[in-house]
């Protein structure tokens, strides 16, 4: 490769992995509800994403590439704390972060309980409801970022929404969470 | 009469992923179906909600001062392109072995042009990431910063803001050199400025002509 022409990839990907990484950092954060994990794995990826992008074949494919390398991080991190456990089912009291970060203290009300509703699901669920409803992924891409059939996708996405509606309705008629069993 | 609507579909179609044909029947059952307009309005709601729950994530608090690690390795990668290596880095770590792989100096011209701070500073992290990762690698590196235009106030004494920094800098390498550009120093000088510049400042006649010399001599450029 000539230095030019190298140049020219580098500060290619350099400016697009700079706009990548808002959207990278808030999927993260909704997947781990915690603020500084969650920069921890997008910085992970994106070395991660350097390191392959000669992989990289279709660059209009390049948001779906770098999310899929992020659930790759999250779950790997996962896996190293959680060796014998299925990572899909994984739910609220495995996450790394405090039951109820600092971070949601001075967010509204709403915004604390969804956040909460969210990290009670598990995971497989919440990666697909937060790819599809953050990112705007079709069914297809997440299936391809995260490597499971379409049907999975959907089934996923219909489950997590009925527990997060529950889950906000239970809020709302003022019933204390922690008691819910 | 009623039309069967599963959930499936219904959630397909506020995610927009239904086709025309199955929106339309979606549509229809909807206009009729009290119920089930009902269902619709609770899903988008729920993703009105998610959307809002999350447009305003947490400030990544990073403890320490790396802002930036991807940024040295991206630099780390390009020292190995501009060696033929093309992209082999696996991480910081990696980075230094490739930088420690080889064996003559490393040489790199970084050319600061604007002014404003956010530049100014990605200047200096950029310059002592690479002097770290080849110090590291216990590999000899050359780093020159050229600054012209508005990218000279990080190196004018009465302006720069990272002056403390960038003498710290130079004291922990002394492979560290700052260049500025005489015609800017010219041009401000015709307006009446009197540039003073940081210790230990050379003074090229142009910065085109520093880089211009320096890639000759087969350095790596990079554009901040």
């Amino acid at each position: 490769m000539t230095l030019l022409s190298f140049l020219f990839h580098s500060r290619q990907w350099r400016t697009a992995l700079e706009g990548a990484r808002p959207g990278l950092y808030r999927v993260a954060y909704s997947w781990c509800r915690d603020a500084a994990l969650a920069d921890d794995l997008v910085q992970e990826a994106t070395a991660k994403a350097l390191e392959r992008g000669d992989q990289l074949r279709d660059p209009a494919r390049l948001k779906s590439w770098l999310f899929a390398i992020l659930s790759r991080c999250w779950h790997d991190y996962l896996r190293a704390r959680h060796p014998h456990e299925d990572i899909d089912e994984l739910a609220e009291e495995y996450l790394a972060g405090p039951d109820s970060p600092a971070d949601d203290v001075e967010r509204s009300q709403t915004v604390a309980r969804v956040r909460a509703a969210v990290a009670r699901l598990p995971v497989g669920q919440r990666q697909v409801l937060t790819l599809v409803d953050l990112e705007e992924f079709g069914y297809a891409e997440v299936g391809a970022i995260l490597d499971i059939p379409i049907g999975t996708v959907m089934s996923r996405l219909h489950r997590a929404r009925r527990a997060l509606r529950d889950d906000l309705l239970r809020a709302e008629a003022q019933v204390p969470l922690r008691r819910v069993k | 009469m009623k039309t069967e609507i599963s959930d499936a579909e219904l959630n397909a179609f506020v995610d927009g992923e239904l086709d025309s044909a199955d929106r339309e029947r979606v549509l229809a059952a909807v206009a009729v179906d009290g119920e089930l307009a009902q269902r619709v309005c609770a899903l988008r709601l729920l993703k009105e909600q998610l959307r809002h729950a999350y447009a305003e994530p947490p400030a990544a608090s990073r403890r320490g001062v790396a802002p930036r690690p991807w940024r040295a390795l991206a630099m780390a990668l390009m020292l190995a392109g501009a060696a033929g290596a093309g992209w082999i880095a696996r991480d910081q770590s990696a980075a230094t072995e490739i930088l420690a792989s080889r064996g003559d100096a490393a040489h790199v011209i970084l050319h600061l042009a604007a002014g404003d701070a956010e530049r100014a500073r990605n200047a200096l992290d950029d310059a002592e990431g690479l002097l770290r990762a080849a110090n590291d690698a216990g590999r000899p590196i050359a780093v020159e910063l050229v600054a012209n235009r508005g990218g000279l106030d990080l190196l004018r004494v009465d302006l720069s803001p990272h002056a403390a920094r960038i003498a710290a800098l130079r004291r922990a390498h002394p492979n560290f050199e700052l260049v500025a550009c005489g015609q800017t120093i010219e041009r401000l000088r015709e307006k009446g400025i009197e540039v003073r510049l940081l210790p230990g400042t050379r003074v090229a006649s142009s910065a085109l002509d520093q880089i211009v010399t320096r890639m000759n001599q087969g350095w790596s450029y990079l554009r901040i």
